[in-house]
């Protein structure tokens, strides 16, 4: 297997309502397959995926957290030292688009200041179910200054899209310094040594971006 | 006969415990204290010996340190018959006290024999014929997958290094028998939604169903009568001392509506638990996670040891490990059974509430009693083999075929284990499946239950709450491994335990989560762990990895945020600074396996200690027993502080001052670590000196004498042997270490190491190049002749090589190094070496051996042969095919030409003959 190598870790975190899809989005991007039949998560997931932005590799650490409430107060200490994250809502159900602006106060809360929140508004593909209609998605996140795409894992439109985007803000934002990498949480590390010490074989070295 | 053994547990006294942590000041502390409310019979350990009667009546059964004495004698008589006769069949016998229901457990005569007869031997243990169906149905399962090259990697890995690595695992299916067992690891995509998924649904397995023991039947659950029977009378005792906590354990929240790959799981962790102190019944087992069946003995050790001993000086939060001996055919088994019934039981809520009715009902026989007590010369037996089986981090790692069977050697590892070969860790369910149908492994099946010993890794907060009744939070949350790395778990359990304590038990759920999505652990690999928003990286070191590669701090490619999976992370100077002189005593004594015992003022500076000591022989690994923290609780408590015969080669920490005097004929003692501050009675005899650091010279003072009740000498750090070191010391390494001020601790550590490991070095050199000189020449390994075997290793010989060039020549380092050589190669250590090398050098041979005829013209050699040598040949080939000693080294390629090979051979053989040898073509 090829030995990949990378300039930067990126920590996200994936966030919403229980049945959303966050697990369905994180498998179709770092499997580019959907699962029909995904049980509920417990506690939090976790996937990883290298990508390019603006010709860096950087990689990506991405934890699926369970939207069940009985795990909204351990999913909550997993915020800490995200660059991104993640909000997720259903299309189909209001109730999970009307949840968002708790989810909302929670990512500002828990994440620094300069964490990038990326709203996704999936299952697009199930148009006949709509119950919350784009242009009122798209004015909440105007409203709250997130970027924000309507996707489905099912088809996989805008799922590469929603994950990049976050990727490239976040690199803007180291770029032009409003992302300070020495902070303690920003989230992001970066790989200053051409080479790992060790040779990690299949598995990329990395100084993790999550302080340990 | 068996009858009288049938103990009516709930008449027993409610166990005074209260003993445990209130273990103050000197020693006073006699374990038999805690008989104090019990109001049983019989308080004297000693007096239950020779009145093995006492047992039926009951009442004194919280007497841990007393209880595998305990014995009737006709009953002891059947014991040990099982234990003769049933040693092979019933490896995993604990399984079908599961659900044979309390007519068996009364009858454990019956049950025996039952055992006895069961020729399947995992018919004789199955819980129902539900469970068998299961069984079967998930081994199919797994060949399915197999077959299918497995699902995808799954989110766990967005490199695809996981599906990758289990579909090549799968196509090598047919070569690689450890690759059998491998496809069932697939399951951790939780997303496996066939019926037959592995995943254990603990919605269909009701809380109750998977306790590991109610209170009463508890026992008898786990144990059934071909069990070896230490485990049963402890077990018994136990549930005096420990069964009325046990009620009060809750097996994971009733609302989870969970699926946890144990199998996956239990690849890194047995199981998490939580230990609480309870007021009325002292240290108890608040929570388990996942519900592990472990023996009763087994929990009573981890709860025991999961607390300090003696005090409670520990305040703040404390992380040490502990080490526990396995109580035999025991959890793995009986998890794949429970885990099996509730698999059968399908994924309907319905019929798993029956699993969990029928165990229920179970439960509610208290008068159904445990098995057999234990005959002594069982106990005995088992624990003089196990004190024996190696630690040996290749073994451990390659020997995933499950725990190994005491019984059948404490090495029985080498069989399957190669060095640096990368080994297919066994799902409990196919391990079970497939080595049920091997008599020889049947006593080792299991999971990634993989010696003879569990490792705990304890995290202990003791706080101040006024809110709380005794105005003290005390909990532990313990890791329970089968692997002892205390850098990878020790961090691990840092990592969780304050968030549990913050967050409750959805958090122990998400961490085990996390750690379900592990790759499995090999070695010579590279990891990177997600756990609770943190990537742990991991490197756990092939077999005969240089320390140095990794423990210098200012090697070139040191990095320090890589984890390695060793036992040797400890901070040697900070720990023996005050002892430094004799640090090389300690490795002399370590090196050829002298019993040492070590004082510490608390578990932490204790498992530091012992950890740190069996590393100094380092890459040469420990082979005897070690306890990074022993207590007066501990089940073998016992057989170490027994006077009437030799000192069991073992490496003790100690806390409890009792130790002073149980532990007085022990020849070697090492008090080490500064005295806590603490606002009440001290450990070890004495106020806080800290004096300590000056005690650089062994001192003499520290009074062990048995009279001296309440030693009241001095706390100080020394060192005290009945052992004449033979080899010279480094006095320029000492002054370098005492007065270079401007080194720290660490860089210090890592001057020590490379002393250590250049001592080893110098004393392994010689036995590295004799073994090399009993290889075969490579140029005599003919694909037309059998393998050449290795020559013998001959002590005389041997020692003849080194009085030429020894250490005294190649290391310049003075001393009698033929007394060392000689002490060595009686010891477990050099055993333990020398089978470690034997194997790699018959794998290495074998390899070869393969290649070349592999490789062999064999158009050529046939040409002039007749048929003599060509059948000869034949039947060669047809043996190498099926060995699974070759299998593991023939490639698909290989195997193609060993076929090509053989229908050339057939070819040149006439009709009839080729009929005779069986083959129709």
């Amino acid at each position: 297997m090829a030995s990949y190598n990378y300039s930067y870790i990126f920590k996200y975190i994936i966030i919403g309502d229980m049945g959303v899809g966050k697990s369905c989005l994180l498998h179709q991007f770092t499997e580019k397959k959907f699962l029909p039949d995904c049980p509920h998560t417990i506690g939090v997931e976790f996937g990883t995926r290298i990508i390019e932005v603006n010709g860096q590799k950087i990689k990506l650490q991405i934890w699926d957290t369970a939207g069940q409430e009985r795990f909204r107060a351990v999913t909550r200490s997993y915020y800490r030292g995200a660059a991104g994250a993640l909000m997720v809502y259903d299309v189909t159900r209001r109730s999970t688009y009307n949840h968002l602006s708790s989810w909302l106060t929670d990512a500002r809360n828990l994440t620094n200041p300069n964490t990038t929140i990326f709203l996704i508004g999936n299952k697009s593909d199930l148009e006949s179910q709509r119950d919350v209609t784009y242009e009122e998605a798209k004015k909440f996140a105007d409203d709250n200054g997130l970027t924000f795409l309507e996707a489905s894992a099912k088809t996989g439109a805008n799922v590469e899209e929603s994950f990049i985007e976050t990727a490239k803000t976040i690199f803007q934002n180291i770029q032009n310094g409003s992302l300070d990498l020495n902070a303690a949480e920003s989230g992001v590390q970066q790989k200053t040594q051409p080479a790992p010490a060790v040779d990690l074989g299949d598995k990329p070295a990395a100084n993790s971006g999550c302080g340990c | 006969m068996m009858e009288e053994t049938n103990f009516d547990l709930g008449s027993f006294a409610t166990p005074s415990t209260s003993a445990l942590l209130g273990t103050t000041a000197g020693s006073s502390v006699h374990p038999s204290t805690s008989h104090g409310s019990s109001g049983g019979p019989s308080d004297d350990p000693d007096r239950e010996q020779d009145d093995g009667q006492q047992e039926g009546g009951g009442g004194a059964n919280d007497d841990l340190l007393g209880m595998h004495h305990r014995q009737t004698t006709s009953a002891a008589a059947s014991a040990q018959r099982f234990i003769d006769d049933d040693d092979d069949d019933d490896g995993n016998a604990g399984v079908d006290g599961g659900a044979d229901g309390a007519m068996d457990q009364a009858n454990g005569v019956e049950r025996g024999n039952r055992n006895r007869s069961a020729t399947d031997p995992s018919g004789g243990r199955l819980l129902n014929a539900g469970a068998i169906h299961s069984r079967s149905s998930i081994s199919s399962s797994s060949s399915s997958s197999n077959s299918s090259g497995g699902r995808s990697g799954g989110i766990a890995s967005g490199n695809g290094t996981r599906g990758t690595a289990a579909s090549s695992y799968a196509n090598r299916g047919r070569f690689d028998v450890q690759s059998v067992y491998e496809p069932t690891t697939h399951h951790f995509e939780k997303r496996a939604s066939s019926p037959s998924s592995t995943y254990v649904d603990l919605i269909a397995a009701p809380v109750e169903s998977v306790a590991p023991s109610a209170s009463g039947s508890g026992s008898a659950l786990g144990h059934s009568g071909g069990q070896p029977s230490a485990v049963n009378a402890s077990a018994v005792a136990d549930d005096g001392g420990l069964g009325g906590t046990e009620d009060g354990i809750v097996h994971g929240d009733g609302e989870a509506a969970e699926m946890l790959d144990v199998t996956a799981f239990s690849r890194w962790l047995t199981c998490l638990c939580v230990i609480t102190f309870d007021l009325e019944l002292g240290q108890s087992m608040e929570y388990m996670y996942p519900p592990t069946r472990l023996t009763d003995l087994e929990k009573a050790n981890i709860c025991y040891l999961s607390f300090p001993d003696s005090n409670s000086g520990c305040m703040g939060d404390t992380v040490f490990s502990f080490r526990i001996r396995k109580s035999q055919g025991t959890d793995a088994a009986r998890v794949n059974a429970l885990v099996a019934a509730a698999v059968a039981g399908g994924s309907s809520a319905g019929s798993a509430s029956r699993v969990g009715a029928r165990l229920h009902g179970e439960r509610s026989v208290p008068s159904a009693s445990p098995a057999p007590p234990a005959s002594p010369s069982a106990f005995t037996r088992v624990s003089r083999t196990a004190g024996h089986v190696p630690f040996s981090r290749s073994a451990s790692l390659q020997d995933t075929g499950g725990s190994t069977a005491i019984a059948n050697g404490a090495y029985s590892a080498g069989g399957r284990a190669a060095a640096n070969l990368p080994v297919g860790p066994i799902s409990t369910f196919s391990a079970d499946a497939s080595t049920s149908s091997s008599a020889d492994s049947d006593s080792s099946s299991g999971s990634g239950a993989v010696s003879n010993f569990l490792y705990g890794h304890v995290f202990f907060r003791q706080i101040r709450d006024g809110g709380l009744k005794r105005g003290y939070f005390q909990k532990s949350v313990v890791i329970v491994s089968p692997y002892p790395y205390p850098s990878l778990y020790g961090k691990l359990v840092s990592l969780i335990a304050p968030e549990y304590f913050a967050h409750g038990r959805p958090l122990l759920e998400a961490a085990s989560q996390n750690i379900s999505r592990w790759p499995a652990p090999r070695l010579g690999e590279n990891y990177e762990l997600p756990i609770l928003g943190h990537v742990l990286r991991l490197r756990i070191p092939a077999v005969h990895e240089k320390p140095s590669f990794y423990q210098m701090s200012n090697a070139p490619d040191h990095d320090p945020d890589v984890i390695h999976a060793t036992l040797d992370d400890v901070n040697l100077y900070s720990v023996f600074k005050a002892v430094l002189p004799d640090l090389q005593t300690l490795w002399e004594l370590v090196l050829v396996c002298e019993p040492i015992v070590v004082f510490s003022p608390s578990p932490a500076v204790s498992s530091n200690a012992v950890l740190g000591l069996i590393s100094l022989i380092n890459p040469l690994q420990y082979a005897c027993d070690f306890r990074s923290y022993f207590t007066i609780h501990d089940s073998d408590f016992k057989e170490y502080t027994a006077r009437n015969r030799s000192v069991p080669s073992a490496i003790l920490g100690v806390t409890n001052p009792y130790f002073i005097k149980a532990l007085h004929h022990w020849p070697n003692h090492v008090v080490v670590g500064e005295p806590l501050k603490r606002q009440s009675s001290p450990v070890p005899g004495a106020q806080p000196s800290g004096s300590g650091l000056s005690a650089a010279a062994p001192v003499k003072s520290f009074a062990l004498s048995p009279a001296s009740k309440r030693p009241k000498s001095e706390w100080k750090q020394c060192v005290q042997v009945q052992y004449k070191p033979r080899i010279e010391r480094s006095k320029a390494l000492l002054k370098q270490l005492e007065f270079d001020a401007s080194m720290s601790d660490s860089a210090k550590t890592a001057l020590l190491r490379q002393h250590f490991a250049a001592l080893t070095d110098a004393f392994m050199g010689p036995l590295e190049r004799y073994f090399a000189s009993l290889l075969p020449l490579q140029r005599h390994i003919s694909p037309w002749k059998h393998l050449p075997a290795l020559s013998r290793f001959v002590p005389e010989d041997f020692l003849k090589s080194v009085e030429q060039l020894g250490p005294q020549v190649t290391s310049g380092r003075k001393g009698d190094w033929i007394g060392l050589y000689k002490a060595f190669l009686e010891c477990p250590n050099f055993k333990e070496w020398h089978q470690g090398k034997q194997r790699e050098a018959n794998d290495r041979l074998r390899k070869l051996y393969l290649e070349k005829v592999c490789e062999a013209d064999l158009a050529q050699w046939v040409q002039d042969k007749d048929e003599l040598h060509l059948v000869d040949l034949l039947v060669r080939l047809r043996e190498e095919m099926t060995n699974p000693a070759s299998q593991r080294f023939i490639t698909p390629a290989m195997s193609r030409q060993f076929g090509a090979h053989i229908d050339l051979i057939l070819s040149k053989l006439p009709n009839d003959l080729r009929a005779s040898l069986g083959i129709h073509q």
